[in-house]
């Protein structure tokens, strides 16, 4: 469209409003020919200010409870603590929870190195499993933990591991509540994956086999691949290079508009975008450098950091969730950890997944204008708790951000877990 | 209970408060939304876009900008954002000059009809350039003054007075042409979520 823009538009816009000067005033109000313009941009203004149609009532409900939703990611991460006691009543949002937290393993690479002496000892791998599967049975495995009456319990499990050499103490609980290990597992076992022999001293290890399917299910997740010296990663670190950026805050994606012709509007509450990836390097040399700078004992409590990430015992508030995975992010990426691409699906994938659920179109709606705009990646798994309830989450990822999202039925309530921002 | 002491209260966590706050502004941010994007279902998203990151963005609003001008910030990205996202999505149905408009068809148009006005005013807004629109609706509906609309939209004062111009130019360039017949309704999508 030309600029039809007369040279005194300006001056009469100005006039309209009350911000044209006096000496801009006194001129127009000399000028008939001023005055008739001043009147047909007048009618104009008139229309622009015509008053919107008001939205039903309901329309404007149903929009503030969608938006208020969005604020109680918190008090939900709360009340996991808070409601302790009851946990079984609990499942499917602690199962979310915690699958989320094990995913994390998959979305930002996370390291895991089993060093063990035996062969059938070792618990680790690669990520050659598609990150899908490994997420999804990592989400079963931890609803088994999260199933259990006693939670895991990280510190003794990180005990574990150094007494034993690295083995891995996924410490499952004693509770005879074994009925989500079994649906979930389909009855078999992985004790030897968890390198029983060694592990025999711990207390949280010394169950029936029945508890040790979750273990079963963790580590066909996370797929048995040798590195150098027999380590295994659980998790391969890899470079990312996804184009999508993922905001580290909710209002990014909104921030996102300063790319074009528009980009002069800024968004308000939004921090800045990680637009760039952490330099990094390629997948198996990122491990091999994370293990030399860690060191072995640095490793070792590197491998525990994803499972003292279970929260229901340990953070009372999402933004304590938030401060200690931001922590374990940052250690994560210092030791060259980066987001798995074969961890990333693509967002139809997602949107697919979820529209199987009852809750699935309002999670794609919520899916959809997160991230994409963003052109954020994603991780979808989709588990059934010990209840036998779905539970979905997604990871997504991208550049050196993360945004956890869990939905659990049958309340079907989506929830942002955490944005994690290195 | 004035707006700052809904929002401490919000901050804190009151879910009352914030639900009040929003309800003093959904009206405000659905009108700016109606005007930007053109289109009901386009508004209604980028209404629910604003009010998200309003509730998200909440617990860092530091009280530096008036909560009016935040809010209208986020309205006008939410709807700006909502735009492109429009512009990337399939259009599904007729082709533009296929769709009926008995405006375009030469049926006579009273210049006193309001309601035929106001319908066109949408029309009219869509055909500027989005930065002149959002100057436009800024100014002459949501009643801001230049400087507000110049912290909302980041730009300088000079810079929203001269858009302001030259969008209502435009806009009376449209009207007096009747240009603005011949274009396809804005976005053409129906609305998915008012009536249900």
């Amino acid at each position: 469209m030309t600029d039809p823009t007369q040279p005194e538009d300006e001056t009469i816009s100005s006039y309209l409003d009350g911000e044209a000067t006096l000496e801009e005033v006194a001129r127009i109000e000399a000028d008939p020919g001023l005055l008739a313009q001043v009147q047909e941009i007048r009618a104009v203004v008139e229309l622009a200010a015509a008053p919107v149609e008001p939205l039903p009532p309901h329309t404007v409900d149903r929009l503030i409870d969608i938006a208020l939703d969005q604020s109680t990611a918190s008090s939900r991460v709360a009340d996991l603590a808070a409601l302790k006691a009851i946990r079984k009543f609990n499942a499917p949002r602690l199962a979310a929870v915690a699958a989320t937290l094990v995913i994390l393993a998959g979305a930002v690479g996370a390291l895991i190195v089993i060093n063990s002496n035996g062969d059938d000892d070792t618990y680790a791998g690669t990520n050659a499993d598609s990150s899908a599967n490994i997420s999804a049975d990592a989400a079963d495995a931890a609803e088994e933990l999260e199933g259990d009456a006693i939670p895991f319990n990280s510190g003794m499990a990180e005990e574990s591991l150094a007494e034993d050499g690295g083995a891995l103490a996924q410490s499952l609980p004693d509770s005879d509540d074994t009925a989500g290990a079994e649906e979930m597992s389909g009855g078999d076992m992985a004790a030897d994956e968890l390198a029983s022999d060694d592990t025999a001293g711990d207390e949280e290890m010394d169950d029936d086999s029945d508890d040790m399917a979750g273990a079963e299910e963790m580590s066909d997740t996370v797929d048995a691949g040798r590195t150098e010296g027999g380590d295994e990663t659980a998790s391969s670190v890899r470079d990312k290079t996804s184009g999508g950026d993922l905001a580290a805050d909710d209002g990014d994606d909104i921030a996102d508009n300063k790319d074009t012709a528009f980009d002069d509007l800024a968004e308000a509450p939004a921090t800045q975008a990680n637009d760039e990836m952490p330099a990094t390097e390629a997948n198996d040399d990122s491990s091999d450098i994370a293990d030399e700078e860690m060191g072995e004992a640095t490793a070792a409590a590197g491998r525990q950091q994803l499972l003292e990430l279970e929260i229901a015992e340990s953070y009372e508030t999402l933004d304590d969730l938030i401060e200690q995975t931001r922590s374990r992010w940052q250690e994560l990426i210092a030791a060259r950890a980066t987001p798995d691409p074969d961890a990333v699906v693509d967002p139809r994938i997602v949107e697919q997944a979820l529209a199987e659920s009852p809750c699935g179109q309002a999670y794609i709606s919520y899916f959809d204008r997160s991230s994409r705009s963003r052109g954020g990646d994603a991780i979808n798994v989709s588990a059934t708790n010990v209840n036998g309830d779905p539970v979905t989450v997604v990871v997504r990822t991208s550049g050196d951000t993360a945004e956890l999202l869990a939905a659990a039925e049958p309340d079907c309530v989506v929830t942002l877990l955490a944005t994690l921002t290195p | 209970m004035d707006d700052t002491t809904l929002i401490q209260a919000a901050q804190r966590g009151d879910r009352q408060a914030l639900e009040r706050l929003l309800r003093e502004h959904q009206s405000r941010i659905h009108a700016i939304c109606r005007r930007i994007t053109g289109n009901e279902a386009d508004a209604l998203d980028a209404t629910q876009e604003a009010l998200i990151a309003i509730v998200k963005g909440l617990p860092r609003f530091d009280g530096r900008s008036k909560f009016s001008t935040w809010v209208y910030r986020i309205t006008t990205n939410a709807c700006i954002d909502e735009l492109r996202r429009r512009n990337r999505r399939p259009k599904p149905g007729l082709p533009a000059h296929e769709i009926a408009d008995p405006q375009a068809a030469g049926a006579p148009r009273d210049p006193a009809d309001v309601v035929s006005a106001r319908i066109d005013v949408d029309r009219w807004l869509q055909q500027l350039p989005e930065e002149f629109r959002a100057a436009v609706v800024l100014r002459d509906l949501a009643g801001l003054d230049y400087r507000e609309i110049a912290a909302v939209l980041d730009i300088a004062p000079g810079t929203v007075r001269s858009r302001i111009a030259r969008g209502r130019r435009q806009l009376v360039n449209l009207m007096n042409s009747g240009e603005a017949r011949n274009q396809p309704p804005p976005g053409n999508r129906q609305n998915p979520q008012a009536d249900d």
